[in-house]
């Protein structure tokens, strides 16, 4: 009645947390990485999640007109929300704000002329912008007639980099023999958060493109190709596992009745493990949610083991033998995954949450409801062919210290061959044609070797330019082009104070030839906040800025030239993929650790209950099933990865119920070996089908599964019996 | 009748410096313009230019022009300063006064300067049809054919040239107008025009 009750009251509380907060899903994978690293980690993560949004689409074309019309074409029909970055109105909207500015920001052609003293040539450079046919200003000729602002925009190398120019509204550029157009568009941030919202918007782009010789890339793309492929895969997978536990219980029980109860089971389980981690964490990651509600599903052996033990019995009560071994079950379970909690990763934290929340409640809805639900619907009745499995595989027979000597073998193999991957790129495996897509992007922007990213640090923004600007000095002379900082388009105020007196004084000089109305005082300095702002079209360079540091990215190919920089105390060459290699694999030696903890705490308290002897018994087999996916992976030559591990704490709790139900029931009870081979059957049907996926992290986890869970069963008679004289000596006689 | 009236006054009013508006109707003589530019081969003028900034001053130049069908044009300013600009379908090049290119420039940035580019070129229908994309154009010529007018009027706002008129009178170029947004109003006045149908083999003379 009190186990009732409680359970009521927390399904209960959980249902109004769930609605009063709703289920605040969060998708975004950014908010995973590790935010140590300090300034330069957090302008490299701001950079990615602006980049997050941001579908790069090229078009090519046969010519340079057919190119610039399709991409005018995509551009008049654009999905709602979606802005292309570069606009017909781009390089008035920047002249504007550089209005105030105009005799201080030099190109760096105009600013070797002054040094040069090479007036002159400056004068005739004016007087011909005046009175030219064309001007080529983005000013009235009158107001900027040395046409200084035109030429700092118009030669800067952030403007013409990579020889795409602006036309129309459409960046344009051939390269070997190819005219093509590039669109820089941006997704509305609510997109970012919700992934049906970028779906939507992806479709409707990828409709608009679908044309021969348009190619799209981006994050959003592999966003939504692979969110779109991984639903539809699922979904097949969950109809076939479904199937495949329909049609178990059909064949075990001759019943859906034993399905039904599991499911309820299961919903009211979830329910009360989202309403505590929405209570816990305010919100919910997607991949907690997906990760915990699967482990939540290893509730259904306990399920599995109910009914099997209801066979033929009247009394809906748990059998001690049976409250025992679930208690055991669950308390292994729950070991494994609080010791996620000991990581210090709130993803870990969330997952934790949810599945020992979730097996939990599972555990209390069956103590508290089964006796009464199934009081009317005793006894279960289990096939005949069922039955007669069971008494097949209850005469198994192994020796108990054969698990350990898989163990040890496969200990040995993993020690010698297993190669390890913590490469955050390796966790991904994206689609053919968008690697291509990705791959020709990249050489247009001449990233095909990738980007270095050096931080320039300093007290005050003045300081941070100053240093980029020797750093870009730098740069140059060592034969680096392309590269891209803050200081390429702002100069440091005291270049641009320094060039507004050079330039007064040229001005000053030619004043009757060519009047120009300047002002006397130093206007200021012009800033990277003001240049800097959202709606800016250099707003992207946002992300490599902000107090403290600026980033100067480096396309990868001039890395040896990087090289030979010297070594300022200011200057850090930052590698992100570098740094997140290291975060995963301190995760993953830490969930390592944190499972031979628990593989230790389990050992000691099975030993207390059931004494040294027993609980190796008991133990042998989950710890063969563990280590034979470290070997396993080692003789099949694919890398070990984090998810491999998070897959082992699933073997460990499975195999662990495995090995305790054969040892704590008698040993010849073939009801028990039936229950496990059924539990056995439906978590391959649930969690061994993700092998068969095609996206590395439920592949990772599918395969470990697979092997560790396979081997755990196999061996599992080597338990059988263990502990069973005991148990009957403490519990009461098995009916 | 506004079209009729605005090309009255082109015609005859034009030689005023009065600035016109441009043609609110569009009427295309598309044969018009392309016999002047078949007879039209090789242009050689001298110009006067005057041009009123957003700012109220006014700038004067003079000096000589000359249109080579198919391969360009070249602005060369005597006074107030000597210099050269020489305008091919692919680039924009400055001269000083001495003959040394100042700045080169691809016209694949410069849409206004496209354009030009595009007119050079002998008015292919796919010529016709880019520059109908970005302009409305329109082109009248009198019923002897001794007047013809041409304009070409921005269809988007962001385009800094608004729009371009030149008035042909027998075969001769006499007046081009223009409104960019940041350079104000543009009129050139040609003179002492010669026209030829054979092109000169000799590149542009950029100095005198």
């Amino acid at each position: 009645m009190l186990l009732r009750g409680l359970a009521c009251v927390l399904l209960l509380a959980a249902v109004v947390v769930l609605v009063l907060r709703g289920v605040p899903v969060h998708t975004s994978l950014y908010d995973l990485l590790p935010s140590g690293g300090g300034a330069a980690t957090q302008s490299l993560d701001r950079m990615a999640r602006a980049s997050s949004r941001q579908v790069n689409v090229l078009i090519k074309g046969d010519s340079e007109q057919n190119a610039l019309a399709q991409a005018q074409r995509i551009l008049e029909k654009l999905p709602s929300g979606v802005t292309p970055l570069t606009n017909q109105n781009m390089l008035a909207k920047v002249a504007e704000s550089l209005h105030p500015y105009r005799f201080q920001l030099l190109s760096s052609r105009h600013r070797a002329a002054l040094s040069a003293g090479d007036d002159e040539a400056l004068r005739e450079e004016a007087l011909t912008n005046l009175y030219s046919f064309v001007p080529l200003s983005l000013y009235p000729a009158d107001v900027d007639p040395y046409g200084f602002v035109t030429a700092f925009l118009m030669e800067n190398p952030l403007v013409r980099q990579n020889g795409l120019e602006p036309r129309d509204g459409v960046l344009m550029g051939m390269r070997d023999g190819v005219h093509y157009a590039y669109l820089p568009l941006m997704l509305p941030e609510s997109a970012a958060d919700s992934l049906d919202e970028l779906q939507a918007i992806m479709s409707q782009l990828h409709e608009l493109c679908s044309c021969e010789g348009i190619l799209l890339a981006g994050t959003p793309v592999h966003t939504w190709r692979a969110s779109t492929s991984s639903q539809s895969a699922m979904t097949v997978l969950s109809i076939v596992s479904s199937v495949m536990v329909v049609c178990l219980f059909l064949w075990v029980f001759s019943s859906l009745r034993g399905v039904l109860f599991m499911v309820l089971t299961l919903t009211a389980s979830g329910i009360m493990a989202l309403g505590v981690s929405v209570l816990v964490f305010g919100e919910v990651h997607i991949l907690a949610l997906v990760f915990g509600c699967s482990l939540v599903g290893i509730s259904t052996d306990y399920v599995v083991h109910y009914l099997v033990d209801h066979h033929n019995s009247d009394d809906a009560g748990l059998s001690p033998p049976l409250k025992k071994s679930l208690l055991f079950g669950l308390l292994t379970s729950v070991l494994g995954y609080a010791s996620f909690y000991a990581a210090g990763v709130e993803l870990l934290g969330q997952i934790a949450t949810l599945s020992v929340s979730g097996l939990g409640s599972a555990m209390l809805l069956i103590f508290a409801f089964y006796p009464l639900l199934f009081r009317r619907h005793l006894p279960v009745r289990l096939s005949k062919e069922a039955v007669a499995l069971g008494n097949r595989i209850s005469t198994w027979r192994m020796h108990p210290m054969l698990p350990w000597g898989v163990a040890a073998l496969m200990l040995l193999v993993a020690v010698l061959r297993l190669p390890v991957s913590d490469d955050l790129r390796s966790f991904y495996r994206p689609e053919a044609d968008l690697l291509a897509a990705e791959k020709e992007m990249a050489t247009l922007n001449g990233m095909e070797q990738g980007m270095l990213t050096l931080v320039v640090r300093g007290a005050h923004a003045e300081e941070i330019l100053q240093r980029q600007e020797l750093l870009g000095t730098l740069l140059q002379q060592a034969g680096v082009e392309h590269f891209t900082s803050v200081a390429s388009l702002i100069p440091s105020a005291a270049r641009q104070k320094a060039d507004f007196e050079a330039v007064r004084q040229l001005v000053g000089k030619y004043q009757d030839e060519v009047p120009v109305e300047m002002p006397q005082t130093w206007p200021g300095a012009l800033l990277p906040g003001a240049l800097l702002e959202a709606d800016s079209p250099f707003a992207s360079l946002c992300s490599l800025w902000e107090p403290g540091a600026g980033l100067v990215l480096v396309p990868g190919e001039f890395r040896s030239a990087v090289e030979t920089l010297p070594d300022f105390p200011w200057l850090e060459k930052a590698d992100r993929f570098a740094d997140l290699q290291g975060q995963i694999q301190s995760w993953r030696e830490q969930l390592m650790l944190l499972l031979v903890l628990v593989g230790v705490v389990v050992l000691l308290l099975l030993s207390l209950h059931f004494g040294p002897r027993h609980a190796l018994c008991m133990c042998g087999p989950v710890l063969a099933g563990i280590l034979t996916v470290f070997g396993g992976l080692a003789m099949l030559g694919i890398p070990l990865t984090l998810f491999h591990v998070l897959a082992c704490y699933l073997v460990l709790g499975l195999g662990c119920d495995y090995a305790i139900f054969r040892a704590v029931n008698d040993r010849a009870n073939p009801l028990t070996a039936m229950a496990v081979f059924l539990s056995f059957l439906t978590s391959w049907a649930m969690f061994g089908v993700l092998a068969f996926t095609r996206f590395s992290v439920t592949q990772d986890m599918g395969v470990a599964i697979c092997l560790g869970l396979t081997v755990a069963y196999v061996l599992s008679p080597a338990a059988r019996g263990a502990a069973a004289q005991r148990c009957t000596a403490s519990c009461e006689p098995m009916k | 009748m506004k079209t009729l009236l605005i090309f009255l006054v082109s015609c005859v009013g034009m030689v005023a410096a009065s600035m016109p508006e441009f043609p609110v109707n569009r009427v295309n003589n598309y044969p018009g313009l392309k016999a002047w530019f078949k007879e039209a081969a090789h242009t050689v003028a001298a110009f006067e230019m005057e041009r009123t900034m957003p700012s109220g001053r006014v700038l004067k130049s003079r000096g000589t022009f000359e249109f080579r069908r198919g391969e360009g044009m070249m602005w060369r300013t005597e006074h107030p300063v000597r210099n050269a600009m020489v305008i091919t379908p692919e680039t924009l090049l400055v001269y000083d006064a001495r003959g040394r290119e100042l700045r080169r420039n691809s016209l694949k940035g410069a849409a206004a300067a496209r354009y030009t580019g595009l007119f050079m070129n002998e008015m292919k229908p796919e010529d016709m049809k880019q520059l109908e994309r970005a302009f409305t154009i329109t082109s009248r010529a009198d019923t002897q054919a001794a007047c013809l007018v041409v304009g070409m009027k921005a269809r988007h706002a962001s385009n800094d040239l608004r729009w371009l008129l030149f008035v042909v009178r027998r075969g001769m170029l006499e007046h081009v107008y223009y409104e960019s947004a940041r350079q104000g109003m543009t009129h050139v006045i040609f003179s002492k025009v010669r026209l030829s149908e054979k092109l000169p083999t000799e590149p542009f003379a950029v100095t005198k």
